[in-house]
């Protein structure tokens, strides 16, 4: 291994602001802490004064910082002429730090080198000693972030984890030897797909068909697809390629300031994949982690889905095989991809589609699906089963969202649902992420419970979850749901607060919304996307490693939560299986909002009646 | 592709400002060497060819090059160009867009460049381009930026309604630069006569100042090896002019030195007064002033962006041809074939 000798450095420290000098001070003070001799000039002087500073002094580099504005570049292109004809670039390497300098503007203008003012203090050392490359490399090299791991998933609440038992052994038996057409479908899906033999495609595809609603069938066979849908055109494809292929993210960021905060994640539900991906990229950029690809709501009504790169003029992108794949082609490998596959009749393939794809993550809630979502619960619990296995096989864990906790179900009634479904996830192998929610759900708005505050209820679920189970977190869905209005600022603010609380929590992951997202009247706008992000990641500056302390309130909300949980799981271990529960309504009833869907009724079969 | 005789082949685009037409008359020339199979080089000084302006991030004009062109740029360049190039020499040379290639193009298509920043790099890259059997290569300039220009052996001025938007302005501006291009060559052997001081950099007045004791009364020449500024230039001409020192010959590196001055009209001022002094000014180096182009397009900073604006192009055109002696061509109006030979007359 060979030691390189630190050779110290001559550095002329030019501040053209005439103001702005407090970025090359530091620079200054840094570089001088790493061994160099420096001269830091001050701010303004004549342009003349300070090439015959650069001539007598020998430097090995002068560093000029100016923010750009009117004017300025063609000042600085000059300056740059007059160390050239001086004959100071022969020795001197010339750099310039400040707003708005992109490399390209720092070749226009002749300097060596150019850092904008996202540029590290440490960036700007390795490159005067000659260690860029390991730097920048270091920096925006972002390594795909397993949620799960970490967590034991031993549940500590030794009551609750025998009421889940009972709840879930229950309804594994009630759903063995049944089948439903959702089920059905992922079987064939998934031989169709590893079938190469093209008389059996044929024949696999018919019977495919069999069992979907005849608009797929149209959709598939003839093309007449659901209002608004349509193919991807190959020259948005060949457009899409060619502005990817040379476009790269400008000096990407993080959004976390420390490596405990939790990851961030945002929707893509544009309808077009093809915006879909380009909100994808540009928030790459901005540092986000995931993304949670959400269907169209008709998508989860119809028997069967639609095969090819669809786009859909209205919310939600169709999850077809084609367009999860064009979506993981585009998306850094290092970012996450969820894809939305509980709500509605296509769960199982929803999921193995996903897997087939190369996604990281699903999302199943077999409570959430029945009540919040119209699905109805003996169908969605035998899809979901099988959907969480399905997971299991692709290695992909599932997250399950609370919204039924929109609907005015009770948080102690949501959570006990998504507990359900994780032990579901334990007993078949696959591993599941808690999602409360961090809202002003119509239950607390009713009851009083962030009266006072947004923070004791909020950290109060955390709080109660994390006693019951050892399970990763990830409140959504998103975070400040029902806080947030149509101003943009007012939304931004109300999704740092509750970002904030998150990271104070030590929670896994949240996800966020676009400032826009509830009052767009239409597609999201990408400004609004950012808005989000960058306000989380301010929050999560603002925030480091200290913590939002809750008042004695929030002991008073767990312990009230872990009891009412424990009283719920009782009544449901009490029912004879899971849709028993969710039809009794003791998840989650009339008064509170929530009814049992009805899309699927009466589809679940025995095994042997196809 | 036919070789050219070894001859003056390096043509150099200078604008007086950003957006001044540099890319268009690039352009032009190129086609118009496709058109007769002459093989190109093509470099530039700073980065160009990208989609939009990096200042105003106005739609700019693309470089579109053809089969065979030798071209030098930075590597990341290649990234967002869409020629296909093969790379004959990696140069060592780095821009802050990564290590300046020489290519070969092999399908004609657009190309952003990023080329030398520095006179004595841009040497370095047209010999290496020569020994590709380029025969006739044109240098892109980059914003206002000259210096490295000196390397080259013609060169063409771009400008326009983007310098200013006086158009008596601009015209007496160009009759200045065409002036400074009509200073003589020094006469062989003069540099190394016992007369002559040599001072390599005039920077404030005061510089000059600290010169008058160093001059005795037989040194009537005075070379400035590398550069003067303005301030330096008007108290210079002010010590000769009114007989402080016995300076009758003034020799500076070439006209670039006296055009990154700020006010090229009050440059040209001070040497105009040294001639009518009847001390005599000349320069080392003189590349050739092929000819001027007009260009009435300007940027409008409105509020917090830029939009397209013109100025009265035959107007321009008019003014500028009444106060140069230089052809001056409106680019999108001259045949490319005249623009191209007037390069290398």
């Amino acid at each position: 291994m060979v030691t390189e000798i630190f050779q110290p450095k001559k550095i002329l420290c030019v501040p053209l602001d005439p103001v702005h000098d407090v970025g090359i001070k530091l620079i200054n003070a840094e570089l001088v802490k790493h061994g160099h001799t420096t001269e830091l000039l001050a701010p303004d002087l004549p342009i003349e004064s300070i090439i015959k500073k650069a001539a007598a002094g020998r430097y090995d580099f002068i560093l000029v910082s100016r923010t750009l504005g009117y004017g300025i570049a063609e000042l600085l292109a000059r300056f740059v002429d007059q160390l050239d004809a001086a004959g100071i670039r022969e020795r001197t390497k010339i750099v310039i730090g400040g707003k708005a300098v992109t490399p390209e503007l720092a070749a226009e203008l002749g300097f060596d080198k150019g850092f904008d003012e996202h540029a590290s203090i440490e960036h700007i050392t390795a490159y005067i000693e000659g260690r860029e490359a390991a730097a920048q490399s270091a920096s925006i090299k972002k390594v795909k972030k397993n949620i799960p791991s970490g967590h034991s998933y031993t549940f500590h609440h030794k009551e609750i984890e025998a009421l889940l038992e009972r709840i879930v052994d229950k309804t594994l038996r009630w759903s063995e030897g049944k089948t439903t057409p959702g089920i059905r479908r992922a079987h064939l899906r998934e031989e169709i797909l590893h079938t190469k033999e093209n008389a059996k495609h044929e024949q696999l595809e018919l019977q495919y068909h069999e069992l979907c609603d005849r608009e797929i069938v149209e959709g598939n066979s003839e093309h007449h697809f659901p209002k608004g849908v349509r193919i991807v055109r190959n020259d948005e494809l060949n457009d899409l390629e060619k502005m990817l292929n040379s476009h790269n993210p400008h000096n990407p960021v993080t959004i976390q300031h420390n490596a405990g905060q939790p990851l961030v994640f945002k929707f893509l539900g544009s309808g077009c994949p093809v915006m879909d991906i380009m909100h994808g990229k540009i928030c790459e950029r901005w540092g986000i982690d995931g993304f949670l690809i959400i269907n169209p709501s008709w998508e989860a009504r119809y028997e069967g889905l639609l095969e090819g790169m669809l786009t859909h003029e209205n919310d939600g992108t169709i999850t077809s095989l084609e367009n999860i794949r064009l979506m993981k082609r585009w998306l850094d490998p290092a970012t996450l991809l969820t894809v939305r596959a509980h709500r509605g009749l296509n769960t199982p393939e929803t999921t193995l589609l996903a897997g087939e794809a190369g996604a990281d993550l699903t999302k199943i809630d077999l409570v959430y699906g029945s009540l919040g979502a119209g699905t109805d619960p003996e169908r969605l619990t035998m899809d979901g089963i099988e959907s969480i296995r399905i997971a299991g096989k692709y290695k992909m864990a599932f997250d399950i969202p609370g919204n039924d906790e929109l609907s005015g179900v009770p948080a102690w009634k949501t959570l006990a649902g998504l507990l359900i479904n994780v032990m579901l996830g334990k007993k078949l192998g696959t591993h599941a992420i808690l999602k409360p929610l961090f809202c002003y759900g119509p239950h607390i708005v009713l009851n009083g419970q962030m009266k006072l505050n947004f923070v004791d209820y909020n950290a109060a679920k955390i709080h109660a979850l994390k006693e019951i189970v050892d399970c990763p977190i990830w409140p959504g869905e998103p975070i400040a749901f029902m806080t947030q209005t149509e101003d943009r600022v007012q939304s931004a603010n109300a999704t740092s607060y509750h970002a904030s609380l998150a990271a104070s929590l030590g929670v896994d992951a949240i996800t966020i919304a676009s400032t826009d997202e509830a009052y767009s009247r239409g597609p999201i706008s990408i400004a609004s996307r950012i808005d989000s992000i960058r306000a989380v990641t301010d929050a999560f500056r603002f925030m480091g490693n200290a913590d939002i302390a809750p008042t004695p309130a929030m002991q008073a909300f767990k312990n009230q939560l872990i009891e009412k949980i424990t009283e719920t799981l009782r009544a449901a271990a009490e029912a004879e299986h899971l849709p028993d529960a969710i039809n009794k309504g003791i998840l989650g009833n009339a008064e509170d909002g929530a009814y049992p869907g009805k899309f699927g009724k009466g589809t679940v079969t025995s095994a042997g009646i196809q | 592709m036919k070789k050219e005789p070894q001859q003056k082949t390096v043509t150099g685009i200078v604008g007086t400002a950003k957006n001044t037409g540099k890319t268009t008359t690039l352009n032009c020339l190129l086609k118009e060497a496709e058109r007769r199979s002459i093989s190109v080089g093509i470099t530039g000084i700073g980065y160009d060819g990208e989609e939009a302006d990096t200042v105003t991030l106005l739609p700019k004009p693309r470089i579109v090059v053809h089969p065979d062109s030798i071209v030098a740029t930075s590597e990341r360049c290649l990234e967002i160009s869409t020629a296909p190039v093969e790379i004959l020499h990696r140069t060592g040379l780095f821009t802050s867009l990564g290590e300046i290639l020489i290519t070969r193009v092999l399908r004609a298509g657009l190309l952003v460049i990023a080329g030398p920043g520095k006179k004595e790099e841009l040497c370095i890259i047209l010999d290496k381009m020569k020994q590709y059997e380029a025969g006739r290569i044109f240098v892109d300039g980059s914003l206002n930026r000259i210096a490295p220009m000196s390397a080259v052996d013609s060169v063409i001025f771009t400008t326009g309604g983007s310098r200013s938007t006086d158009i008596a302005l601009l015209s007496s501006e160009m009759h200045a630069i065409e002036s400074l291009f009509t200073v003589p060559l020094a006469p062989a052997g003069i540099l190394s006569a016992p007369e002559c001081v040599e001072v390599p950099l005039l920077l404030e007045p005061r510089d000059v100042d600290d010169l008058l004791p160093v001059i005795r009364g037989d040194h009537t020449t005075l070379f400035i090896t590398k550069y003067i500024s303005q301030a330096a230039l008007v108290r210079l001409t002010d010590c000769c002019t009114n007989g402080i020192v016995p300076i009758q010959k003034i020799i500076f590196p070439d006209p670039f030195v006296l055009l990154m001055n700020e006010n090229i009209i009050n440059t040209y001022k001070s040497i105009l007064k040294l001639q009518n002094h009847s001390i005599s000014v000349s320069y080392r180096c003189l590349p050739k002033l092929a000819y001027i182009t007009a260009n009435p397009f300007f940027p409008a900073y409105e509020g917090n962006t830029y939009s397209p604006q013109y100025l009265n192009g035959t107007e321009l055109l008019m003014q500028l041809r009444k106060s140069c002696s230089t052809p001056v061509f409106d680019t999108q109006e001259t045949e490319p074939s005249l623009l191209f030979n007037a390069c290398f007359q």
